[in-house]
């Protein structure tokens, strides 16, 4: 049940990351208009990271031939993206940390 | 009132004093009083409407056109016999959204249609529902659902089979890469999803690409690694170590050439030279590691220490490459050049690569010796 849900996590954090930069990229100012909304900048953010943490617990879940999802995948992607985060923040100019600040 | 009075305390003649005195009996007998009542009630109503609130008078509007189109129905539907309790309450749920509708817009923008509207959606498109149901469970209906039912699942089988048919030969190619792949591409599209909602001005879609393509390529690569960290012989450590810095620099080469600074030789040397120096410290140290204190832990504990060798080699690389890959780039420059101005003198002679600002510089010391050797 729980890896269904996983699943589900892949195809709607690759559906999201696809729709967003698409109207992004070919609509910039529907963007502009789009995710300047605050409430819905917020929750999509909040969204989109939960759906990233389904997501990379079950790559790791699928890196290590398991079939059933336990608590060791999700930290080990936790651990992934935090340092895979850091390090393309450091790369881009420390974009995501700075904003909070 | 005040004609009556006026004519009885001081009539313009006898006959104005008369017709007021009339006036008078009639408003004190019960038909007058009653009719005098009457229009103070509606004067006071219309003064009570006209001061209550905006939004008090779309409620009463809404109210009145929803009771009436509501009452219109049930009526309608007593008369024809097929009244109800559901439709009572339906009407009676229609009439209230009405009433709220025209709270909401207020008197001045209250639309009676769009009154009227919610009243009659509220009944028939539940009844709608209802009665389309009994048609669609109608025997034509059923075959007609299930012939497109099977072409649909037909279809469906058709392409779930073509589907799971090229993510078989893909997972068959890439093996255990693929995961590598999704987890180091999704790591960047996070981080720029989270620039795109924070400003979207901000946002560049070929930055963006490039690092998922980048992080795409070296999370695939180094997840075929990532399980061998401690390999058996030297070839393979050997082997390994090449692998990885060649993908470091690979990578580093391409996002600096994506992004503009061209496509340099320097750029995928300072990355494979970094990676080739950190990717065998990390496997020494997870090594170091396993075999001291790593010995007296459980499997569990174990993984867990791995994670944070891994974690703190991951920073170490990080902060040598934040501070040395300039230098370093700068270095290879200086050699590539070198390089190439020997080899263009051994060749043929040709020393247009040579640095001019030194024979400036030169020429400039000669012009200030000679001059201060004339001065002095």
């Amino acid at each position: 049940m729980l890896v269904r849900v996983l699943n589900v996590c892949v195809v709607l954090f690759i559906c999201m990351i696809v729709t967003a930069f698409s109207i992004a990229g070919f609509t910039p100012e529907v963007a502009e208009n789009l995710f300047t909304i605050s409430w819905l900048s917020v929750s999509m953010r909040i969204l989109i990271f939960m759906v990233w943490t389904g997501t990379v617990t079950n790559a790791v879940r699928k890196y290590y031939k398991e079939n059933q999802v336990r608590l060791v995948h999700f930290r080990i992607g936790l651990l992934v993206t935090i340092v895979g985060l850091l390090f393309f923040e450091w790369k881009n100019g420390w974009p995501i940390i700075s904003s909070i600040f | 009132m005040e004609g009556i009075i006026k004519g009885l305390t001081n009539p313009d003649s006898i006959g104005d004093f008369l017709k007021s005195l009339g006036e008078g009996l009639f408003a004190l007998s019960p038909a007058g009083m009653s009719q005098m009542f009457a229009d103070l009630l509606s004067s006071g109503a219309v003064d009570a409407w006209n001061a209550a609130p905006d939004w008090v008078q779309g409620l009463l509007k809404g109210l009145g056109v929803g009771l009436a189109i509501a009452g219109a129905i049930i009526g309608g539907a007593l008369l024809l016999g097929i009244g109800g309790t559901m439709l009572a309450i339906l009407a009676g749920i229609g009439a209230l959204g009405a009433a709220i509708y025209g709270a909401i817009v207020g008197g001045d923008n209250f639309n009676a249609l769009t009154a009227g509207g919610i009243v009659l959606g509220t009944v028939f498109i539940p009844l709608g529902g209802y009665s389309a149901g009994a048609l669609l469970s109608t025997r034509a209906a059923f075959m007609l659902g299930t012939r497109s039912h099977l072409a649909l699942s037909r279809f469906a089988g058709w392409a779930m089979t073509k589907l799971s048919a090229g993510w078989a030969s893909l997972s068959g190619v890439f093996g255990q890469m693929k995961w590598g792949a999704i987890v180091g591409g999704g790591i960047p599209s996070l981080q720029h999803f989270a620039i795109l909602l924070e400003d979207p001005s901000a946002f560049d879609m070929k930055k963006a690409l490039v690092d998922i393509t980048a992080g795409t390529l070296t999370g695939g690569s180094l997840a075929v690694l990532g399980s061998g960290f401690m390999a058996p012989g030297l070839a393979n450590k050997l082997k390994r170590v090449l692998t990885a810095s060649g993908i470091g620099g690979g990578a580093s080469t391409l996002g600096d050439w994506a992004l503009g600074d061209g496509l340099t030789l320097s750029s995928f040397l300072t990355g494979a030279l970094i990676t080739a120096i950190f990717f065998p410290l990390g496997s020494y140290s997870t090594t170091m590691a396993n075999q001291t204190i790593g010995k007296t832990m459980t499997s569990t504990q174990k993984k867990n220490l791995n994670i944070a060798v891994d974690v703190i080699n991951g920073f170490k690389q990080t902060a040598f490459t934040n501070t040395f890959k300039k230098p370093i780039m700068n270095g290879f420059h200086k050699l590539g050049d070198m390089f190439s101005n020997g080899w263009n003198r051994l060749m043929d002679g040709n020393v247009s690569n040579v640095d001019h600002t030194d024979t400036e510089q030169l020429q400039h010391d000669i012009d200030e010796k000679t001059n201060s050797r004339s001065r002095g």
